[in-house]
């Protein structure tokens, strides 16, 4: 899949937390309080978007101006593995996981958005698979 | 419901438990430790099952549900004074043929206290004998959840979701997530530290006593192979039964208590058969 193809995801993502799952996500994992950058990384390649009160205002390839905020960063291995089970938790466990996936931004920042990172991962799963 | 609560002094901490106010069975009185963080209503479906036929009794650690901390407002942060204090409230409450029941870090806390003191049986769910170091980045994970500037609850509520099973009842699950909501920052360090140094692996020898090991399978957080570290090692255990129960995860206490009391029930009366040592070693 091409780095277009991949945005195209991303945009897909956005419809879907935007729209049909704005409400679980929004007020079930405490998306409603997000508002920043969450960047995922594909094979070195940053997927970023920008929330504002839990909707997707913005989304682009490229590093956020100000540094990352949040998100994951794993090459292909890693992102398939994550497809198959969607378990944020095992997908980022070091006790668990051989090759869990690394934390963007600090460790501060990722465990106050912990539920909602891993929310908007397992909606990117959907995007991106099913 | 037959459940009731009331408070013990015990040492200078005043600590909550209950009993379902079963009868004195000869086969043993249940205690139960709770999992980390959370409280003994864990156990509210277990004691109700078993009021007709085992006293059960069940605790609040020190700095849950309504028990009081520690002095200066702490929690227990070391397996072995955990242990200490299960014992002496079994002394305390002048409990007899006490078979220990425990989950997650109490299902831990079954091969120490197995291994230190002298109980009837022990059953240990969704249990290890040891976690696998983590170093720096869960100790941060462990800290970051008594920071001013975490919730506790809301930054823990994936990792909780995550480890029910998928046949875990809508009234279960709403009632573990509960738990997320009201737990405290600070006991929560406590037990994940207690969980996070916990080797007792080299001492399983010294248990003796019948255990029971059950494993919701749907729990990611604690494998296969931790049960089979736990078999190869409990060789002078009088027998030892490890059940796998499907559909079901970390939680199992809450998720599938008459499933739970069938299998301890069979474990206390000697319904159950073969040995597990049979099999993995």
């Amino acid at each position: 899949m091409t780095n277009e193809e991949k945005l195209e995801k991303f945009k897909k993502l956005q419809e879907l937390i935007n729209g049909p799952e704005a409400d679980e996500f929004l007020n079930y994992w405490d998306g409603r309080f997000f508002t920043g950058d969450m960047t995922f990384i594909m094979d070195k390649v940053p997927f970023n978007m920008f929330f504002y009160k839990g909707k997707i205002i913005d989304v682009f390839i490229g590093q956020p101006a100000n540094g990352y905020n949040v998100g994951i960063s794993g090459d292909e291995a890693q992102w398939n593995e994550f497809f198959r089970h969607r378990n944020f938790q095992l997908a980022t466990s070091i006790k668990h996981c051989d090759r869990p996936f690394t934390n963007l931004g600090s460790a501060l920042a990722n465990r106050q958005n912990n539920a909602v990172i891993s929310q908007v991962m397992r909606v990117f799963a959907k995007a991106y698979c099913d | 419901m037959a459940i009731t609560g009331q408070y013990i002094n015990l040492d200078g901490i005043k600590v909550y438990y209950e009993t379902n106010n079963g009868p004195k069975n000869p086969l043993g009185t249940i205690v139960c430790l709770h999992t980390a963080g959370r409280d003994c209503r864990q156990y509210h479906g277990i004691m109700d099952i078993f009021a007709d036929k085992y006293e059960v009794v069940a605790f609040d650690m020190p700095a849950h549900g309504k028990s009081w901390p520690l002095p200066g407002n702490k929690a227990i942060y070391d397996y072995r004074v955990y242990g200490q204090f299960c014992w002496r409230l079994v002394e305390a409450l002048k409990i007899e043929n006490p078979v220990f029941i425990g989950c997650s870090v109490g299902g831990n806390m079954m091969y120490h206290i197995a291994e230190t003191y002298p109980i009837k049986a022990m059953v240990a769910m969704q249990a290890s004998t040891y976690i696998k170091a983590m170093g720096t980045a869960y100790g941060t994970t462990v800290d970051l959840l008594d920071n001013p500037y975490v919730s506790c609850q809301h930054s823990h509520w994936d990792f909780s979701e995550s480890l029910m099973g998928q046949k875990c009842p809508p009234e279960a699950h709403d009632f573990i997530m509960w738990g997320v909501c009201q737990e405290c920052g600070r006991a929560k360090k406590g037990d994940l530290s207690i969980y996070n140094n916990f080797d007792v692996t080299g001492e399983l020898d010294k248990i003796t006593c019948p255990c029971l090991l059950i494993r919701g399978t749907d729990d990611w957080n604690v494998p296969d192979h931790y049960y089979e570290t736990a078999i190869k090692g409990l060789v002078n255990a009088e027998k030892v039964y490890w059940e796998k129960v499907e559909g079901y995860g970390h939680f199992i206490i809450v998720e599938a208590p008459e499933i739970v009391c069938r299998l301890i029930d069979d474990f206390l009366e000697g319904r159950m058969t073969g040995d597990a040592r049979e099999k993995v070693c």
